[in-house]
């Protein structure tokens, strides 16, 4: 418990009405999505933390910092905080919400770098930029995650990946509040330049706080970060039409198109996943898996219920890539549409078209896919079977609802993650190596095999087993793929399960050589995977020492449970 | 003095060099550069195991090491020690082991050549963006993890692209694999399950190569690394742009690099622009130069294996009309340069020597980071600069360099010097030191900082040195590799 007179020290730092220590807002914050995964006990209540703190500048956080250097207390930074790594893993843990930093400090649209504060969302940045003809790479989690955060201080697959890249490597410069309560800026804006770069001078220091994963938290505060922006080549804003939770495009967008591409087999949609980077047709992609498919053709889950249950989409929609082709001109985008296709038909898939398919259409052709183990093979080998499906049309209001359901997911970031929990009431991911666009769809289907069982028994959402979702990043340079999949969050057995499934994948990604998962961070997961790669938690643990020598941060998300921490809340855990 | 018994020792198994000529081929080749003591010895180790144990005998040697990857000479100054030290030349490690078209990936060894590697990337119809007119010599692995810009800025999505993943070995001898190589599996595990050791970061929530990427070898020696490749256009037109005018040039760049059109791409001056174009002829320089506007840009437009005549079509026109609307033309030749030959002299090794050499047998490098717009800025302070010392503006070449997608760009001024003519040397040396002050304070980043720069810029963020200070003692804690570099 912090005292009166230690509460007066910070209220003094960042003003009364910015500290909260009382039990309703301490508890608010102490309860995330997946919490549960946090502790043995199967707790969906985290650590309550000593208080929450709303600071408003790198000047506050520094003496917030100092605080914590000299007192029994330690700070946890976090941006819009969904994620459950933004949780407090102690009782003496000060979460600092930094909401109240909210401003884009600049863009300059002729470099294309923006520089934003923490609470900048992805969506909100958007929307800025695209008045300006550019655009940023959002991750997956959906627009309302931090720009910063994604960049500087955590992780997350996006689905501009495709031509925009990974955050980590979009990130032109950083302002850090360090563990002693310094403040630091790297790269050039720390030698008085502009953002444009966080390497150097020499060595690239910025190599200590963001690998694959950020320190989320546990290395001290970013407060400014610059973001590498692309371009935007179509209109400035859009208009719909509908209500929520269904909007639709009044009209297509210039330059820009969404395909939702077939293929029968793997082998095939990788091939075509490698051709469309190499020929830098897909400024967006995302495979998206059959149960995802079938999710983004229903309104709602009993409709989505009733489509699956037709198993049409398991075998019609195994392997499927949406992609999203945006041309600098109508020249450039008719060159690469035609790219696409060619690709699409030498790698023997097909075109989906855009078009919304009456639900009861699934129903008719039911018998059909009943009878034969792959169809889309068959189909795929129907002469002119393109041009026939290129000439299926029902009306302009279905080609822009699908259209619609592809631009929010593949341009526009509104409706990610989230979108995917609403067929139950909780996603747990696992895998999620980055490396190769193959190695994506081993992990997908190794995740695949192993959920199989606790489908089979009920204790997991019959997702059909592959719910693995990614896709290509630096067209067709590095590719990834994590895999989703569905549970109860009110189920204990349910979340049981889940756990099993996450820590089996954990081993088997070791046994398998299937690279660092998207878990892999925090202590516990550093001690599990450190020995079989390099005893790389070793040099992080060595970092935390030598930076954060009185555990100023809470650092269970990174080096593992901090010093000051309480014997009880040392112990392991299974994130997921 | 490194012991007999020492050198004994490692020369069991190892090349170890003491003749006096052959040490002093590592010394730095540049007037104007502080160059610090002439090695001990040159150790080539046979392989990884006798490489770490080199590094564990400097430590009870108390000696500090230096890699080397490049044939000589060696001007920049990144191999110059103040202290007692041997030389670890890899360049003999000239391996390419493992290539892969699928993933777009090669392995390379640290004595690998820009020329060795795309001869042999050709025969997978892939090739590595080249720095411009590297050396014949130059290693592959240096260059890149020197963040040395290259000439393909589309291809470049960050500082440390081409190098996707690397292996080396710390200060204290311990070996270490980056990015995806580093686990879980060997390589060959890897590779099994589709991977391709192409994601640089990590393992995990660190990136451990982006911290030896521009540490001039302080940090760790890399013993290979991968590197993402890019195909090989079917089809190139060539094509320059040019203009006494650089701010239209510069206009044209950024219309031209937002969108990723074009191919390979950067503007030089006309005495920058003679320099390479005669680097292997230097008596046609004066025609040559002559010949030129003040400023020219090389704008290669390709296609690749997807429907590589339509692409260029399109991106030609599109190009053209941009130029157009700059007051710029789309042209095949300016003066006495034709687009092809400039692009091939800019992606192919020059030579035994820096083509900045040629004319006058040496020359003054300043380069560092900026933004594009800022170019015209720097030069006009490079030239204020230059006034003081009597160096007129023609004899002050210019290289333009945009980076990571136009994101960035480096900006390199270049002033060819008579090494042998003391009074030229001294006055280019305070004209260095004069200049990078300026440089400095009008907001010029140096990323890479060799002479002048490496002593001044380490003063501007105190806080970036003291962490670099922690960072050399976790990854080096004995002070073996490179000691003094950056005043560690």
């Amino acid at each position: 418990m912090l005292t009166v007179d230690e509460l007066k020290e910070l209220k003094d730092i960042v003003g009364q009405e910015w500290v909260k220590d009382d039990l309703p807002t301490r508890d608010a914050y102490s309860i995330y999505y997946n919490s549960s995964s946090l502790n043995k006990e199967d707790k969906l209540w985290t650590a309550r933390p000593a208080a929450v703190i709303m600071p408003k500048t790198p000047k506050e956080i520094s003496e917030l910092t100092k605080f914590c250097n000299r007192k029994d207390f330690m700070l946890k930074p976090f941006s819009t905080g969904w994620i459950t790594s933004s949780a407090p893993g102690s009782r003496k843990t000060i979460l600092l919400d930094l909401k109240r930093m909210d401003k884009i400090i600049d863009i300059d649209i002729k470099n294309q770098i923006a520089v934003v504060e923490p609470y900048v969302r992805a969506i909100d940045l958007q929307s800025e930029l695209w008045k300006h003809g550019l655009n940023v790479h959002a991750v997956s989690c959906g627009g309302n995650h931090s720009i910063l955060a994604s960049t500087a201080a955590a992780w997350g697959y996006g689905i501009t990946g495709a031509s925009m890249g990974y955050q980590a490597r979009n990130m032109l410069g950083v302002e850090w509040v360090m563990p002693s309560g310094e403040i630091l800026t790297l790269g050039s804006p720390g030698d008085g330049a502009e953002w444009f770069s966080t390497d150097g001078p020499g060595p690239g220091v910025r190599g200590l706080i963001r690998g694959f994963q950020g320190t989320f938290g546990g290395l001290g505060t970013f407060t400014k970060v610059g973001v590498k922006l692309y371009r935007w080549d179509s209109d400035p804003e859009y208009e719909v039409h509908g209500g929520s939770p269904k909007y639709v495009l009044n009209r297509e967008l210039p330059n820009l198109g969404v395909f939702i591409l077939m293929f029968p087999s793997k082998k095939q949609i990788t091939d075509a996943g490698y051709k469309l980077g190499e020929a830098e047709c897909n400024y967006s992609d995302f495979r998206m898996p059959a149960f995802f498919i079938a999710l983004g053709f229903t309104d709602n889950n009993l409709e989505l219920k009733q489509l699956w249950s037709t198993g049409v989409f398991p075998k019609l929609a195994r392997y499927v890539l949406t992609v999203c082709v945006h041309g600098h001109s109508k020249k450039e985008y008719q060159w690469k549409v035609k790219a696409l296709k060619q690709i699409v038909k030498e790698s023997g898939g097909l075109i989906l078209p855009m078009q919304q398919i009456p639900l009861a259409a699934f129903d008719i052709v039911k018998p059909f896919f009943k009878m034969f183990k792959n169809p889309l093979k068959l189909i795929t080998r129907i002469p002119f079977i393109q041009e026939i499906t290129d000439m299926m049309k029902t009306s302009e209001e279905m080609r822009l609802k699908l259209l619609t359901t592809a631009f929010f997911i593949l341009v526009r970031h509104a409706n990610n993650s989230q979108g995917g929990f609403r067929a139950s009431s909780g996603m747990f991911t696992s895998v999620g190596a980055f490396d190769t666009w193959d190695m994506g769809f081993e992990q997908a289907d190794y995740i695949a095999g192993v959920k199989r069982p606790a489908i089979e028994k009920g204790l997991i959402l019959d997702d059909g087993g592959d719910l693995g979702s990614g896709g290509t990043f630096d067209f067709g340079h590095l590719g990834y793929i994590e895999g989703i999949g569905e549970y109860s969050t009110n189920d204990p057995e349910s979340r049981k399960a889940t756990k099993a499934i996450v820590e089996e994948s954990l081993h088997g990604t070791i046994e398998r050589s299937l690279g660092l998962p998207i878990a892999a961070f925090g202590g516990p997961m550093n001690q599990l995977f450190g020995p079989h790669c390099y005893n790389y938690h070793e040099m992080i643990m060595k970092i935390k020492a030598k930076l954060d020598p009185n555990s100023s941060y809470d650092s269970w998300t990174y080096s593992g449970a901090s010093e000051k921490a309480f014997p009880d809340e040392k112990e392991g855990y299974t994130f997921f | 003095m490194i012991s007999t018994n020492i050198l004994n020792d490692l020369g069991q198994n190892n090349t170890v060099e003491t003749s006096l000529d052959k040490l002093k081929t590592y010394e730095v080749s540049n007037p104007l550069v502080r160059s610090g003591r002439t090695p001990q010895c040159v150790i080539k180790p046979k392989d990884v195991p006798e490489l770490q144990k080199v590094i564990r005998k400097a430590k009870e040697g108390k000696f500090g090491l230096v890699p080397v990857s490049s044939g000589g000479p060696h001007t920049k100054g990144g191999i110059s020690c103040s202290a007692n030290h041997a030389v670890v030349d890899l360049a003999d490690w000239n391996k390419i082991p493992w290539v892969n078209r699928r993933n777009r990936v090669c392995f390379v060894e640290p004595g690998v050549t820009y020329g060795q590697l795309n001869n042999f990337l050709q025969g997978y119809g892939m090739t590595l963006p080249t720095p411009l007119a590297p050396r014949d010599t130059k290693s592959v692995l240096a260059s890149t993890i020197d963040r040395e810009p290259h000439i393909w800025p589309r291809m470049q999505w960050d500082f440390q692209d081409p190098v996707a993943c690397t292996e080396f070995i710390y200060g204290t001898g311990e070996l270490f694999r980056s990015g995806a190589a580093g686990g879980p599996g060997t390589l060959e595990e890897q590779r099994k399950s589709k991977g391709a050791q192409k994601m640089p970061m990590g393992p995990g929530q660190t990136d451990f190569q982006r911290i030896l990427i521009g540490a001039q070898g302080s940090m760790g020696i890399m013993t290979w690394i991968s590197l993402r490749t890019e195909l090989l256009p079917s089809i190139e037109r060539p094509m320059l742009v040019a203009g006494d005018r650089l701010s239209k040039i510069i206009e044209y760049v950024y219309e031209v690099q937002r969108p990723w059109l074009g191919e390979h791409t950067f503007i030089l001056n006309r005495l920058a622009a003679a320099m390479l174009m005669t680097c292997g002829n230097p008596g046609s320089f004066d025609r040559i130069r002559n010949s030129l506007p003040e400023y020219i840009c090389m704008q290669n437009i390709a296609g690749f294996e997807r429907l590589p005549t339509e692409r260029l079509e399109y991106q030609y026109e599109e190009l053209k009309n941009m130029a157009g609307g700059n007051g710029l033309k789309l042209v095949d030749k300016v003066g006495e340069i034709e687009a092809p030959a400039l692009l091939k002299a800019a992606q192919s090794p020059c030579g035994p020597r820096d083509w900045r050499h040629v004319v006058k047998g040496h020359c003054l490098s300043i380069f560092f980071l900026s933004l594009l717009n800022n170019s015209e800025k720097y030069i006009a302070v490079a030239r204020e600069s230059a006034r003081a010392f009597n160096i007129p503006d023609e004899q002050i070449g210019i290289y333009i360099q945009p980076v990571i997608q136009n994101h960035a760009c480096h900006i390199e001024f270049m002033v060819p010097f008579n090494p042998d003519d003391n009074h030229e040397v001294e006055n280019l040396k305070n004209y260095e030191a004069d200049v990078t002050e300026r440089l400095i304070k009008a907001r010029a980043f140096f990323s890479r900082p060799y002479g002048k720069a490496a002593e001044m810029v380490f003063k501007n963020n105190p806080g970036n040195t003291e962490l670099i200070r922690v960072i050399k003692g976790l990854f080096d804690p004995e002070n073996i590799l490179s000691p003094g570099k950056f005043n560690l």
